[in-house]
């Protein structure tokens, strides 16, 4: 990002071409280079006029610096030309003239307070200010982006600039104040580039040792590796999501202040001890590994979407009752013995997997809700595996090859017994003649079996 | 709006000077979190902390920013005397160094602060002031002295019991607000350290910014 104040003598501006716009008006091309950031902006005439007449009112520039107005044959190529070539030398006066005080037309004009460390923070400041009580009492999150993130922390390393105070809104304290109550963060890169600029989001590290009550934090798209420090986010957040960010470990992030990411030598000033929801959705995780021991009392896990086939050392988790691990890699392999690892578990996504048994689940005696929907479980008898769970009365079984068997709906109830009533299965309740049927086929089955019938009532 | 932490009439900014180690930060983290910092690391630059206080029935938001006692930093730290409403000068009881170099602190501060910056000095540490009077290498009246003889505030206090430091920074806040009640300090001077809150927008106003659905 562009540093105007330690760049003042390595700051250049210039009007390369000039075009016309689809309503025929001259747009000139500005572009501006702070040592080696550079953006572009767009004005035509009547910008650069009201500019210049704020700035000889304001900052006592010359009237005439300004090339004048020509009203006829002012698209003639030679006569913009021309103009390009006055308005270019117009700005690189500006810019030399009033480097010292900088005014806010010219900021503005120029973009420098999308792009430059300063003039951002200046402009974020105000707004603070003004709104920022506002945000904190109403709004359940704010958002930043790298850019604002890194001109915080480079600023921090800065002295204060004579720019800088030019109003008491713009006060830097402004920022620090309201980041400091923060609860909820969103850090969200949109783009590759910013604005119409040079700049990457995603080369521009910072840190977040500013959010000092921070209990929420959402990281969309920011590359982790760019974090330095996570201040005291290790104490005080409870709720972490890292999505679409191409983590392929959760201890990038976790320990992401760490320069080796070596999860032998942690300790327990490492650990996230209040951390209770983690979610890594969207990333390129293929295993859990050990990274769980920092995050001991998480109490929902959510993986989706990722590459997961193995799922490591997930019994030092004893407080999980969520885990979603929907759209991974998982087999029947992958999950055996799952009762040994997450024995409490209360709700349970694997949907989008390569499940073919569900064996593995019928020893989860806490589960409530268990989504195993689009895999490939193909035999009814698989579903008899999960059908003494006595709490559950959430399953998804839809997307399974079972589910286009005939009457695949009745068989499951069937299975389910006295219990069907409460099953929602698929998203739905059972019918009442979904409930009679399941009971005749029942009846017939035992009858079958040479066993005398025992019949009761529905409740 | 009308209740926690929104509800204040001005901003006063203060600074926290002295060398280093004395226990700047640590007086900042009792004032802000009434909580002691066994351990506290150097402090990078400047660090910040804030917290509302009443003053004369008015509610005040102090804005402190703790700077970094080790001369290295001395460019970035001397850049924020600068719109301070109120400097705290800390010394360490129990290093006499600390409070020799007082005077330096001052010269720095007189010059770089507007003159209706309220300048309050600490000696801190005074838990270690046994009775026998072993560790205390600067006595009380020798620095009340010096506090005097340059009119300064001054208590002896202790970040680690807590002792005198919200006396401290009150008694800072009172007198900037009396400065402000005496027509000697101006509000509206971009250097002053004190401005008003800012004027409340209308419930109309949406704050533009995304919900988290997440």
């Amino acid at each position: 990002m562009a540093s105007f104040v330690k760049n003042q003598n390595n700051t250049s501006v210039s009007i390369p071409n000039v075009e016309l716009n689809p309503q025929g008006v001259a747009m000139y091309n500005i572009s501006v280079k702070v040592s080696d950031v550079t953006w572009f902006v767009q004005h035509r005439y009547s910008d650069f006029v009201d500019l210049h007449k704020k700035l000889v009112e304001d900052h006592s520039v010359a009237k005439d610096a300004l090339p004048p107005k020509k009203v006829i044959g002012n698209k003639d190529p030679q006569f913009l030309e021309k103009r390009r070539f006055g308005l270019e030398n117009y700005l690189k006066m500006l810019i030399s003239f009033l480097q010292r005080t900088m005014p806010q037309e010219l900021v503005v004009f120029l973009d420098f307070h999308k792009y430059d460390t300063l003039f951002l923070l200046n402009e974020l400041a105000s707004d603070l200010f003004l709104h920022g009580d506002l945000y904190l009492s109403s709004s359940k999150s704010f958002t930043l982006d790298s850019l604002q993130l890194h001109a915080i922390s480079e600023r921090l390393k800065q002295p204060c600039s004579s720019l800088e105070i030019q109003g008491k809104m713009q006060d830097f304290s402004h920022i620090l104040d309201f980041c400091s109550q923060l609860k909820t963060l969103h850090v969200q890169n949109c783009e590759e580039f910013v604005g119409r600029s040079s700049i990457k989001y995603n080369s521009l590290p910072f840190d977040l040792t500013i959010f000092k009550s921070l209990e929420k934090l959402c990281l969309t798209n920011v590359i982790v590796s760019n974090i330095f420090s996570v201040g005291s986010l290790r104490t005080s957040l409870k709720s972490l999501h890292v999505n679409n960010c191409r983590v392929t470990l959760m201890s990038e992030f976790l320990l992401c202040d760490e320069m080796h990411k070596n999860l032998e030598t942690v300790n327990s000033a490492h650990v996230w001890k209040d951390l209770i929801e983690v979610d890594f959705s969207r990333n390129n995780i293929s295993s859990i590994g050990n990274a769980v021991l920092l995050i001991p009392n998480a109490e929902k896990l959510v993986l989706a979407d990722n590459k997961i086939f193995d799922l490591g050392n997930m019994t030092v988790l004893s407080h999980l009752r969520v885990l979603n691990l929907s759209g991974n890699c998982l087999s029947d392999k992958s999950i055996e013995n799952l009762h040994q690892k997450i024995g409490k578990i209360v709700s349970l996504s694997m949907a989008q997997n390569s499940l073919q048994s569900l064996e593995d689940f019928s020893k989860l005696y806490a589960l409530e809700s268990l989504d195993v929907g689009s895999n490939s479980i193909k035999d009814i008898k698989k579903v008899e595996q999960i059908s003494s769970l006595p709490c559950l009365d959430y399953l998804v079984l839809t997307g399974n090859p079972v589910a286009t068997i005939v009457d695949y709906r009745i068989k499951v109830f069937e299975l389910f017994g006295d219990r069907a009533q409460d099953l929602c299965l698929d998203n739905e309740k059972p019918t009442q003649k979904e409930l009679d049927t399941a009971a005749v086929l029942k009846a017939l089955r035992i009858a079958k079996e040479g066993r005398s019938p025992i019949f009761s009532p529905p409740s | 709006m009308s209740a926690g932490p929104y509800n204040y009439e001005y901003i006063f900014k203060y600074i926290i000077i002295g060398d280093m180690g004395v226990g700047k930060s640590c007086l900042l983290h009792q004032f802000t979190d009434k909580k002691f910092m066994a351990d506290c690391p150097h402090t990078i630059g400047v660090e910040f902390g804030t917290r509302i206080i009443d003053v004369a029935g008015q509610k005040v938001k102090l804005q402190i920013w703790d700077t970094a006692g080790q001369e290295r930093f001395r460019a970035v730290t001397r850049s924020y005397y600068r719109g301070a409403a109120g400097a705290l000068m800390v010394y360490d009881i129990t290093r006499r160094s600390t409070y020799n170099h007082l005077s330096s602190w001052l010269t720095d501060t007189r010059t770089l602060t507007n003159p209706s910056t309220v300048i309050f000095l600490i000696g801190n540490k005074c838990d270690l002031d046994s009775a026998d009077g072993s560790q205390r290498d600067v006595t009380y009246e020798e620095a009340k002295q010096f506090a005097d003889e340059n009119g300064l505030m001054f208590v002896e206090a202790s970040a680690k019991t807590g002792d005198n430091v919200e006396e401290a920074f009150l008694e800072t806040a009172k007198k900037i607000y009396q400065s402000i009640q005496d027509g000697r300090l101006d509000l509206n001077a971009a250097e002053s350290g004190v401005q008003h809150k800012p004027p409340q927008l209308g419930s109309d106003f949406t704050p533009n910014k995304d919900p988290c659905s997440c």
